[in-house]
């Protein structure tokens, strides 16, 4: 293992994520890892690493950190005007670092989380086999001031320097539509709460984090209670409390909940919303399952034209 | 309608659900369904999860899809067959009640009109079972919460309640395994390790196990402190 980067300023809030832990659902563990997943497995391919390796997920801004080796970084995801020695640097593109190296995200510009992936990875502790921080449950911490990060050992593999076109980047930061699938509650919501819902405008809250996003907007009318008998749920459940008011589970969501849900934000659209900050606002549109599967496709042939294009395959 | 019933979550999840009751053989039920299709070893499969009466399976959405993930789950369900489970355990949660570690046992006290010691003696002498666990980080829902000790939760949920708190919200009993805000009345508080990350499971408790919450004194919290439940003994199916 070799030193990677030494932290100057700790930001916001940064995290090591990855694309969290699978199968613990049943004993209460949520999926966790990076919001926007798209984002994360881009930045480890443009550095030649498995989509799976650990990144850093930056949100918003302030993080400051210093390069310690000669490494191959990509940064993706939302733009935080990140700079190297001053100097402001495009998402969407791998860079060279020589030591002595200054990273800093300056501020928000577009988006709201951005990863920074190191080829070789980030060497973290891993609970229940993925290192994605979350904090509540005990496992791992932010990133603080001082700490040293490092990387594992790199597969020997040359990469290109390579930038996303335009035109190929993943549409996550400027469409404010988030398809769903209705259900599973759906019955117990009355016409006009349907309604409100599928035409309304709803607003993030502040107090939207990475366990879930809460919205404000035309009341979602029940038609009984809000209350149902705790079932299981997943990322993009959206639940609706006896206020009217949605919230939408996010990946460090509880796994089982006791609300009624309207509908489920679709797979392909999790990380739109995770590129969403408080004031923002956002709609709602129903389609079916096809359309869904659809959705997620393309996603994924996204992927398959990249990897072709990094010869990866 | 006939149980249970399928219907999609978003595009990588099938809720099974039953009949709409908090039931013992219901919850058996859900259980035995999500261990056998979790043991099927499907391709397409991602994980199950179950609460009360449903059961989520998440799958693969280009691997399968809803329609043929449904098939599959109606065949096994028409196919179970009692529970394949070995006897549920049942354990002894030792527990220090009222004073600082139980803090609303007099709220509970005054909505019951029980003395704060018959509540302790009756939430001491119930026998818990273990629906499933959920939430987050392996909290155990508990069913058996006597009658006489449902008591509505708090109109100002408390923003920080601390991991071993023990309570009732409602018709249910409650153990914090986490800190965490919560709304329901706590009367006691054990300490032993109800989870940890770095084990395998993650919780020494079960679904399907029993749990009672024997009384102790503050001065014998040295000698159960970061321990784990204690195994009594075996319960007939």
């Amino acid at each position: 293992m070799t030193k990677g980067f030494k932290i100057i300023h700790r930001g916001v809030l940064t995290t090591y994520q990855d694309l969290g832990r699978h199968g613990f659902r049943r004993f209460g563990i949520p999926l966790s890892g990076a919001m926007d997943a798209p984002a994360l497995r881009v930045a480890n391919l443009l550095v030649g690493n498995k989509e799976t390796e650990t990144g850093l997920e930056v949100t918003l801004m302030g993080l400051k950190m210093v390069a310690l080796s000669p490494m191959l970084i990509a940064v993706t995801g939302g733009d935080l005007d990140f700079t190297i020695n001053s100097e402001y640097l495009p998402p969407w593109k791998n860079y060279r670092l020589k030591p002595g190296d200054l990273l800093h995200f300056r501020r928000r510009k577009l988006g709201l989380r951005a990863y920074l992936a190191v080829r070789g990875g980030f060497k973290a502790s891993a609970f229940m086999g993925s290192a994605s921080v979350f904090q509540r449950g005990l496992m791992g911490d932010p990133l603080c001031e001082g700490e040293l990060l490092e990387i594992g050992a790199a597969a020997q593999r040359s990469i290109p320097e390579f930038e996303i076109p335009q035109d190929h980047l993943p549409n996550l930061s400027h469409q404010n539509l988030l398809r769903v699938i209705m259900g599973p509650q759906e019955e117990r919501f009355t016409e006009k709460g349907i309604l409100h819902f599928l035409k309304g405008s709803y607003r993030i809250k502040s107090q939207s984090d990475r366990m879930a996003y809460r919205l404000e907007g035309p009341k979602i009318n029940h038609r009984g209670k809000a209350d149902i008998i705790s079932e299981p749920l997943m990322p993009g459940a959206i639940q609706v409390p006896n206020d009217g008011a949605p919230i939408i589970l996010m990946v460090d969501g509880q796994v089982t909940g006791g609300y009624a849900k309207i509908a489920n934000v679709i797979r392909a659209d999790i990380s739109v919303l995770a590129q969403k900050i408080p004031g923002e606002e956002i709609q709602f549109e129903a389609v079916d399952l096809d359309r869904a599967y659809e959705a997620f496709e393309q996603q994924e042939k996204f992927f398959l034209w990249l990897r072709n294009n990094l010869s990866l395959t | 309608m006939s149980f249970p019933i399928c219907q999609p979550v978003g595009d990588q999840g099938v809720l099974v659900s039953y009949e709409e009751k908090i039931d013992p053989a219901i919850n058996e039920r859900v259980r035995v369904l999500s261990e056998v299709i979790s043991g099927q070893n499907f391709p397409w499969l991602e994980e199950t999860v179950f609460s009360y009466r449903s059961v989520l399976i998440i799958y693969h959405p280009r691997k399968i899809h809803f329609p043929q993930v449904v098939e599959v789950i109606k065949t096994i369900e028409r196919g179970l067959t009692p529970a394949p489970f070995g006897l549920p355990g049942i354990y002894e949660i030792p527990t220090v009640y009222g004073g600082p570690f139980g803090p609303d046992l007099e709220r509970v006290s005054g909505v019951t009109g029980l003395s704060p010691g018959e509540v302790i003696n009756l939430y001491s002498s119930t026998v818990f079972t273990i629906y499933f666990l959920g939430f987050l980080c392996a909290q155990p829902y508990l069913g058996g919460l006597p009658e006489k000790l449902q008591v509505p939760r708090l109109d100002n949920p408390r923003l920080h309640m601390l991991a071993g708190s023990v309570g009732i919200g409602g018709i249910q009993a409650s153990l914090l395994t986490i800190d965490q805000p919560s709304g329901h009345n706590f009367i006691g508080r054990t300490f032993l390790s109800l989870y940890d990350p770095r084990k395998m499971p993650p919780s020494p408790l079960k679904a399907g196990d029993r749990v009672v919450f024997k009384p102790i004194s503050e001065e014998e919290i040295p000698k159960i402190k970061g321990k784990d439940p204690i195994r009594k003994e075996k319960v007939g199916p």
